[in-house]
């Protein structure tokens, strides 16, 4: 997926940018990733798009807090690419956004069950401890670092750096990832439907992930194992859950070589340089 | 055998060890070779110019606010905290011990990383202290639980004895309740990235300042922790972010393990960390904004705090020196998970031996022994306010010291550095 010809771009479009064609070509999609086609005809990899600098949540947090406490449910039209949206929710109720949101939506989410029908941008779920997130569109890089528990849905693509440092959390992207996905992963599934990029697995320590698509190479200490007839269920129940309609038996599944990666034994060690 | 200056015994021991394992050598505490270091500054007393303060009958203050403009300001009633040692590398008595102690003056306990023991928050609570979170690269333990009970959250992207390296705790060191505390599984190393990973550029600081904000209602200071390494730019960079303190742990600051080589050769010595800390935010018109500079590495009493405080800090943080005052004899063997005092170790056996409540007085005893130097000496050189201390009132000993500092040279009325200015 990753052509090291051309460089990672990413664009930040504020008022003050003169940029007719890219707005044009912006409005096109869903904020997040232009698809590769349009990137390649400008000379990048691909351009993700932010309007606005991702500005704080300005109260639609305060607004979120208010109807929980008086519906036990919360409904939020209108965001614009805000950071922090619904952050360190404690309610197990439900709450829907309708828009785009900005960096760390659902950070620290601690029982919400979130529904973005919009795209996010960066770290969406970031340590999320239990609760849920479903976000129908695309995500930026990060989704899901360092989650605890709980499940994160995407049905969009997602950009690099998946579930980096998973302590036992679930994270579904039904599409196709970039590089990194599961980086120091301790604990927890990562599930992707499309393709995966470089890097997969990489240092992983504890957990799965299970690849539906092409993978374009393996990290460090990660290696391939056969899908059992429990991954298979386990693939299938949170399919059936989430209306993704894949069959999972083709999937591959990566974890780890070694638990413990970073240490050699003392016989390891010695003989010199290898 | 023939004596040199480069290759001494620890040297030809330490190329053995290397030949036989393979490996580089760990060892716990900071840099052990000689440092420029604050015994380089002496402090000016008052005579005539200055008029001494009497300590035993006028009242001489040393409060210090972090915070004032936000609806839960850190208020320490001495400039003085714990700095932060996890909960992993400290034992459960260790740490409990240092919420006390600096509780019952009045200071703050930094919980490092690794999560919060509740017995922290209880003690700070039942003795008068604060107790700051740390938000860290491995984020162990961080929730909303221990977002609520923080009095502050520390953003930490580096330390003194391992500046721009991540941190290993080693499965051998990870009983249940570590394992509980970081939420990670017993049988695994817990590894702290070197930066954090979800962080792609100095402007991505800020979004996480923000972030602790919002989760944290906007109601209690930010502080943002750095290692000692271009100290300049990073300061700027994370004055930018608009904490509410930016703190520094110079190269003596100790770590529970660190690489040898790392700990001697990378770092900058606390007392090179204040001249361009101070540029940084005099340019940005930092302290104007009220935000805090605090500093640790290497502080070990009332003069090492009175002369940090005339540079400019605001507060100081113990580490070494509250380990020390629990017990610690300085062996260095902290990475090895057997400390003898019960102190960084988690052997049951080892750590029955560290009595908390015991050790938490002896460690009280010893901070208000230093708050005691600090005012006797601040009282002395003419000043009732530690705040009012200031370069003015130090002379350096040396070149060196008068050049890394901008300290007046002893003989001299005059800064070194100021024969370089045109």
């Amino acid at each position: 997926m990753t052509n090291n010809k051309f460089p990672d771009k990413i664009l930040k479009l504020d008022n003050g940018v003169e940029s007719i064609f890219l707005r044009k070509l912006a409005c096109s999609f869903r904020h997040g990733t232009i698809p590769k086609f349009f990137a390649r005809h400008l000379s990048f990899n691909t351009i993700q798009i932010y309007w606005g600098d991702g500005a704080l949540s300005k109260g639609i947090n305060k607004e979120i807090m208010e109807q929980l406490k008086k519906e036990k449910k919360a409904v939020v039209d209108k965001v614009d690419f805000e950071d922090n949206v619904a952050v360190g929710i404690e309610d197990e109720c439900p709450i829907e956004i309708n828009g785009n949101v900005g960096d760390f939506f659902g950070a620290l989410n601690s029982g919400g069950k979130l529904y973005l029908n919009g795209s996010a941008g960066r770290f969406a779920g970031n340590m999320m401890c239990h609760g849920e997130i479903v976000i129908d569109g695309s995500v930026g890089d990060g989704i899901g670092f360092g989650l605890y528990g709980g499940t994160i849905v995407v049905r969009g693509d997602a950009g690099n750096k998946i579930g980096q440092m998973n302590k036992g959390g679930t994270i579904i992207v039904h599409g196709s990832v970039r590089d990194n996905v599961g980086l120091y992963s301790l604990d927890g599934d990562i599930i992707i439907t499309g393709d995966a990029g470089s890097q997969v697995g990489d240092w992983i320590i504890r957990g799965a992930i299970y690849v539906g698509g092409e993978i374009d190479k393996f990290g460090e200490n990660a290696k391939e194992y056969e899908l059992s007839q429990e991954d298979i269920n386990k693939l299938k129940n949170l399919f059936d859950k989430y209306d993704i309609n894949v069959d999972p038996s083709g999937f591959k599944k990566i974890g780890p070589e070694k638990l413990r990666p970073f240490y050699k034994t003392k016989e390891e060690s010695q003989g010199g340089a290898k | 055998m023939a004596l040199s200056s480069i290759w001494t015994k620890t040297q030809i021991k330490n190329i053995h060890q290397k030949s036989e394992e393979g490996k580089y050598q760990l060892r716990g505490f900071g840099a052990n070779m000689p440092y420029p270091n604050l015994d380089d500054l002496l402090i000016v007393p008052a005579q005539l110019h200055k008029t001494a303060y009497d300590k035993y009958r006028e009242k001489i203050d040393s409060k210090v606010v972090i915070g004032e403009n936000l609806k839960r300001p850190m208020e320490l009633e001495v400039p003085l905290f714990i700095a932060a040692m996890s909960f992993g590398a400290i034992s459960k008595p260790g740490k409990m011990a240092f919420a006390k102690g600096i509780s019952k003056l009045g200071g703050a306990h930094f919980t490092g990383e690794g999560g919060y023991l509740k017995e922290e928050r209880e003690l700070c609570d039942k003795y008068g202290g604060k107790l700051v979170v740390q938000w860290s690269t491995g984020r162990f333990g961080v929730n909303m639980d221990y977002m609520k009970v923080a009095d502050a959250v520390e953003i930490k992207l580096g330390q003194g004895a391992k500046p721009g390296m991540g941190g290993h705790l080693m499965a051998e060191k990870i009983n249940e309740k570590i394992a509980e505390t970081r939420g990670i599984h017993q049988d695994t190393d817990a590894l702290s990235p070197c930066r954090h990973l979800d962080m792609e550029s100095p402007d991505d600081l800020k979004k996480h300042v923000e972030l602790v904000r919002e989760l944290t209602n906007h109601e209690i200071p930010v502080i943002i922790k750095l290692g000692p390494g271009d100290i300049y730019e990073d300061v700027k960079l994370a004055i930018k972010a608009e904490p509410d303190a930016v703190a520094i742990d110079g190269g003596e600051g100790g770590t529970g393990c660190a690489p040898h080589i790392v700990a001697e050769h990378a770092g900058v010595p606390t007392l090179g960390v204040f001249e361009p800390a101070m540029r940084a935010f005099k340019e940005t018109g930092a302290k104007e904004r009220g935000i805090k500079f605090l500093v640790m590495g290497g502080i070990r009493n009332g003069a090492d705090v009175y002369k940090a405080l005339a540079l400019d800090a605001d507060a100081c943080g113990l580490g070494t020196a509250a380990m020390i005052g629990i017990g610690c004899t300085g062996c260095q063997q902290c990475h090895t998970g057997t400390c003898p005092y019960g102190i960084a170790t988690q052997d049951e056996e080892k750590t029955a031996k560290l009595d908390a409540e015991e050790a938490g007085d002896r460690l009280a005893n010893y901070l208000q022994a230093t708050r005691e130097e600090l005012i006797t000496l601040t009282a002395l050189s003419g000043h009732n306010d530690t705040h009012e201390i200031s370069k003015n009132d130090l002379v350096a000993k040396n070149i060196n010291a008068s050049a890394i500092t901008g300290v007046k040279l002893i003989g001299y009325d005059k800064p070194v550095t100021a024969w370089f200015d045109k």
